[in-house]
């Protein structure tokens, strides 16, 4: 007497989300504690799928959010986050495409926020939630997330500012 | 989105995206709580490690799962168990008026909010042929500081782990009496370990209620009428994703009643609030598992229970414990809350 929808439903909400998760995952504890994190979110999307709501993934984050607060030990989710963020810069710097300096500017100035912020603002640049549903993310009311995504971003932009002056000023001397 | 937010959106990494794809089959090996519920061995519990996650999803007021230690430092409040109860009530809602009337929580000021407790934590361990179940107990202390930039602070010590029955001792003989099991990335050892002491990080030392982080001012500011205080909760929670709003008023409600830094005036409206709660039913009698005797009351949900156990003379929660059946899977049991001026440990 297996009963399939459960089955049919948690398929559906894992293929449609896991890449997200994942990139969420990735995005706070680094590559190599991902597979780790999305397979426990997963495990308790699976286990309380009647509490999963019809829009899961604001859902699956802030389980996600949780999982890392809690299973993984400060230390060792900061290297592993370390070893990502210079990833990050150091693959785009790899990367032929235009825009490189730029790119890698953004990208070391988001690696130079602190999580919160980053947090703030990836949720919303790469994970695609309105600020409404970044903010039943993090458990915050959407006002308060407008404020600290606010903040956040004018941390950004001055930690823009002072990479692109660093990128740019060699650069400039080489035309000279 | 701004032309700074178009700038990030444009740069996210490859990395973000997983290039293996695994599928959902070995989630789905697991079983789910409703059917694995009949059988006594739950192979569900091996999942223990994912139930705090689940805590904190729906909407307490639990940080890191880790825990703290007695230090032998002076405590602020120590909670003593019950002298002279009254008359003996006979609901639910009577035990938690009479913990209302006699609700007199710390009071006061001081640079930290500390609390003491001893958590435990049944986990199943064992070859799969034969799980056994051990109850692993972890000490915490923790120093949370009510203003400015001082850091958190959270004590842990491991207190060991044993076999809970005589049937899992059996199984635990049969597979060989280890002294130490692996859970996933976790060793989990008979013996007890040393204190460790870190700095919470800002996002651990944030207190939660009702599933967003609380400050202290918020937590000054609450209502005192037991009405209101319900609507103040109803009005953070997010009932549509995350259960029944009754349900998670009684998680609120513990988290108020045990580790929030409130008023007495404040956990009088919570013990009334919950009076109000038709789910909540009396279980009469009981000792936490410090032994401390108390009333316990328990809110039962997906044929798990939520208890409280309540020290009707002095109206203090000595401790919560989550029950299925007649087996305690994890509990939380508070010896001390105030309020200190004292600096926390370094180490």
């Amino acid at each position: 007497m297996t009963d399939p929808e459960p089955e049919r439903r948690f398929t559906a909400i894992y293929d449609e989300h896991r890449p997200q998760v994942y990139a969420y995952a990735v995005s706070r504890a680094g590559r190599q504690l991902a597979d780790d994190i999305v397979g426990d979110t997963f495990l308790v999307a699976w286990r309380r799928l009647d509490v999963v709501p019809p829009r899961p993934l604001p859902w699956l984050l802030g389980v996600a959010r949780n999982v890392i607060r809690e299973r993984y030990r400060d230390e060792a989710r900061q290297a592993s986050l370390a070893v990502e963020l210079r990833a990050w810069v150091t693959e785009a710097g790899a990367d032929p495409a235009d825009g490189v300096a730029e790119r890698v500017a953004v990208l070391a100035a988001l690696g130079a926020l602190t999580e919160v912020d980053r947090e703030l603002i990836t949720l919303v640049a790469w994970q695609g939630l309105t600020p409404r549903l970044a903010a039943r993310v993090v458990g915050c009311s959407v006002a308060t997330y407008f404020v600290r995504l606010h903040r956040a971003r004018k941390r950004l932009r001055d930690a823009l500012d002072a990479r692109l002056v660093e990128i740019t000023l060699p650069l400039q001397e080489r035309t000279r | 989105m701004n032309d700074l937010m178009r700038l990030v959106a444009s740069s996210r990494p490859a990395r973000l995206d997983d290039d293996t794809h695994p599928g959902p089959g070995p989630i789905m090996a697991h079983p789910r709580p409703a059917a694995a519920a009949r059988p006594r061995m739950r192979r569900r519990l091996v999942l223990a490690g994912a139930l705090p996650a689940v805590a904190l999803a729906v909407a307490a007021a639990v940080l890191i799962a880790i825990g703290a230690q007695h230090t032998g430092a002076p405590v602020a409040t120590p909670f003593v168990t019950g002298s002279a109860a009254p008359a003996k009530p006979t609901t639910a809602r009577a035990v938690l008026l009479v913990a209302a009337e006699q609700s007199a929580h710390a009071t006061g000021s001081g640079r930290y909010w500390r609390t003491t407790a001893e958590q435990g934590e049944r986990l199943e361990v064992g070859p799969a042929s034969h799980p056994y179940a051990i109850l692993r107990r972890v000490s915490e202390e923790r120093w949370l500081p009510t203003g400015g930039d001082a850091a958190g602070v959270i004590a842990v010590r491991m207190l060991g782990a044993r076999p809970i029955g005589l049937a899992d001792e059996a199984a635990w003989k049969a597979d060989g009496s280890p002294r130490q099991w692996r859970q996933r990335d976790v060793v989990i050892t008979m013996a007890g370990g040393p204190r460790g002491v870190k700095k919470a990080p800002a996002a651990a030392a944030e207190l939660w209620l009702a599933g967003a982080p609380v400050t202290m001012k918020q937590l000054a500011a609450l209502p005192t009428d037991p009405a209101a205080l319900r609507r103040w909760l109803l009005a953070r929670l997010d009932t549509a994703a995350e259960g029944p709003a009754d349900y998670l008023l009684f998680v609120a409600g513990e988290a108020l009643l045990t580790e929030l830094p409130v008023s007495p005036a404040v956990r009088s409206a919570t013990y009334r609030m919950l009076a109000d709660l038709p789910e909540v039913r009396l279980l009469g009698a009981a000792r936490d598992q410090l032994g401390r005797a108390g009333t316990a009351v328990g809110y039962l949900r997906n044929g798990s229970e939520a208890r409280l156990i309540v020290d009707p003379a002095d109206g203090r929660t000595l401790a919560q414990e989550s029950w299925h059946g007649d087996t305690l899977l994890s509990y939380r049991a508070y010896e001390s809350a105030g309020y200190t001026n004292e600096e926390p440990p370094l180490r």
